[in-house]
């Protein structure tokens, strides 16, 4: 078993660095990377903390819509193939909901702060 | 003291700051009075640099545009325009009346610089961001959004036909090239396989008004002035011939709405003020669907630069932070896709 800190709280750890003692001794484009790498380590830890869950539902409903059970990996590459071949219908309901319900799940870890996530989420 | 001078420009010779700084003063006297040579960060394909000088004791600036020293940007898809036809088009758009920087020198294919040109420098707000947090240019709308149309309106108006070597793509070209692009990744992203499928649906009439296009008319690419409204349209070079609804839907992209959701016309405007004013000043009829199937493919597009962008984090080009994050960016266009697609169209 590895010993303490877990991997989160030492991503935290280097957030915190950044923030309290990085990015305010910068300027002009450093200073942009240091909030963008910020940024990327926040999605880091939105993803260690969703993604598991997040995966599961997107596997029932791949299974549920394709009727079949493979890796999600997989699924994705079948769906995508019958979409091009019009083996499914781009305007059949349980694979619009089966979209939204993905791409909302993705950005919850992506970029929670994005004005139609937030639209979205409002609307639930 | 001949030897001496000799020496030093021999060492300076490859100084991109040196040969600027020669280049203008051989231009013109006054440029020996330079106190300042910088590059802007950015810049995919080319290279912006800002020179200070003195002029009557004042200080003035000018602005340098010229192509990349280095190996050519992969994350274009278009082929790279000549910096020469960006420049030519640019002087046909100041000549009539739109905001543009006016060109001032263009180097010749011989010219130690390269390709490129020297242009003027004009005062202005020009990250979205900016632009749309600003509560005094909030207050200048309408008429904001009025001029934007207006300016699109006039672009395109230029005739095209005089100008050699310009790219023309319409509907279903775009959909081919781009479509192509996202193969080359193997990646499977249904949101994007499924916006594909309705864009070859809903294609737009073959018919549709073949125009000279901006190609980038978006915030972001403007420079807005709090008491003027919008000093400049810049970075032309995207500019082709295509379906004049391409540039119109282009800047109401949610993406560049920075958070401004309900402002469709880049986060400070509504489409119908934007709309009116371009039909008015260019005698033509604006066709829904049509705005709607390249308001999509905007989406679709702006979502597999951000794939393009990652890969040359991923290939090894450019190992910057920023080009490996944005890869994640693109779920938010998979968002507005799903909205666009299957939703009716917001009107505001």
């Amino acid at each position: 078993m590895i010993n303490p800190p877990s991997k989160e709280d030492l991503i935290v750890s280097i957030i915190e660095f950044l923030e309290n003692d990085v990015i305010q001794e910068l300027k002009g484009q450093k200073r942009f990377h240091a909030h963008v790498a910020k940024n990327s380590l926040n999605i880091v830890l939105r993803q260690l903390k969703l993604e598991e869950v997040s995966s599961e539902k997107e596997k029932d409903r791949l299974s549920k819509i394709l009727k079949t059970d493979k890796t999600i990996k997989e699924m994705n590459k079948i769906l995508c193939s019958k979409i091009d071949n019009n083996n499914i219908d781009i305007d059949n309901n349980e694979l619009i909901d089966h979209l939204f319900k993905t791409t909302m799940e993705k950005l919850e870890i992506d970029q929670p702060n994005y004005s139609s996530f937030l639209d979205e989420k409002n609307k639930l | 003291m001949i030897i001496l001078k000799t020496i030093t420009k021999l060492i300076n010779m490859n100084d991109k700051k040196f040969q600027i700084k020669e280049y203008l003063i051989h231009k013109d006297r006054k440029f020996n009075s330079i106190s300042k040579i910088g590059k802007l960060p950015g810049g995919s394909s080319n290279e912006t640099w800002v020179i200070n000088y003195f002029d009557n004791n004042k200080e003035e600036k000018i602005i340098l545009r010229r192509h990349h020293s280095g190996i050519k940007d992969k994350s274009n898809i278009y082929p790279p325009l000549s910096l020469s036809i960006e420049a030519s088009v640019m002087e046909i758009a100041y000549n009539n009346n739109i905001p543009v920087p006016k060109i001032i020198y263009k180097l010749n294919n011989k010219s130690i610089l390269g390709e490129g040109f020297f242009m003027e420098f004009v005062e202005g707000m020009s990250l979205g961001n900016k632009i749309v947090q600003n509560t005094q240019i909030h207050e200048l709308n309408p008429s904001l959004t009025s001029q934007a149309g207006s300016i699109l309106a006039k672009i395109h108006s230029i005739p095209f036909s005089q100008i050699k070597n310009l790219n023309t793509s319409m509907a279903n070209d775009e959909l081919i090239k781009y479509r192509e692009v996202y193969k080359d990744f193997s990646l499977s992203i249904p949101v994007f396989n499924m916006a594909f499928k309705w864009l070859e649906e809903n294609l737009p009439n073959k018919d549709n008004e073949k125009c000279l296009l901006h190609g980038d008319f978006r915030n972001g690419n403007i420079l807005v002035s709090p008491i003027k409204g919008i000093t400049s349209v810049l970075d032309w070079e995207l500019l082709h011939v295509g379906d004049m609804h391409e540039d119109l839907a282009w800047m109401c992209v949610n993406s560049w709405r920075f958070g401004k959701i309900k402002l469709p016309v880049g986060g400070f405007g509504k489409r119908i003020d934007f709309y009116k004013s371009y039909q008015k000043i260019s005698g033509k009829t604006l066709n829904k669907d049509s705005l709607k199937f390249w308001e999509v493919m905007g989406s679709l597009k702006w979502g597999i630069m951000c794939l393009k962008m990652y890969n040359i984090y991923n290939s090894g080009y450019d190992r910057s932070v920023d080009r490996a994050s944005i890869g994640r960016r693109v779920s938010e266009t998979e968002i507005d896709l799903l909205r666009l697609i299957t939703r009716e169209q917001d009107n505001d």
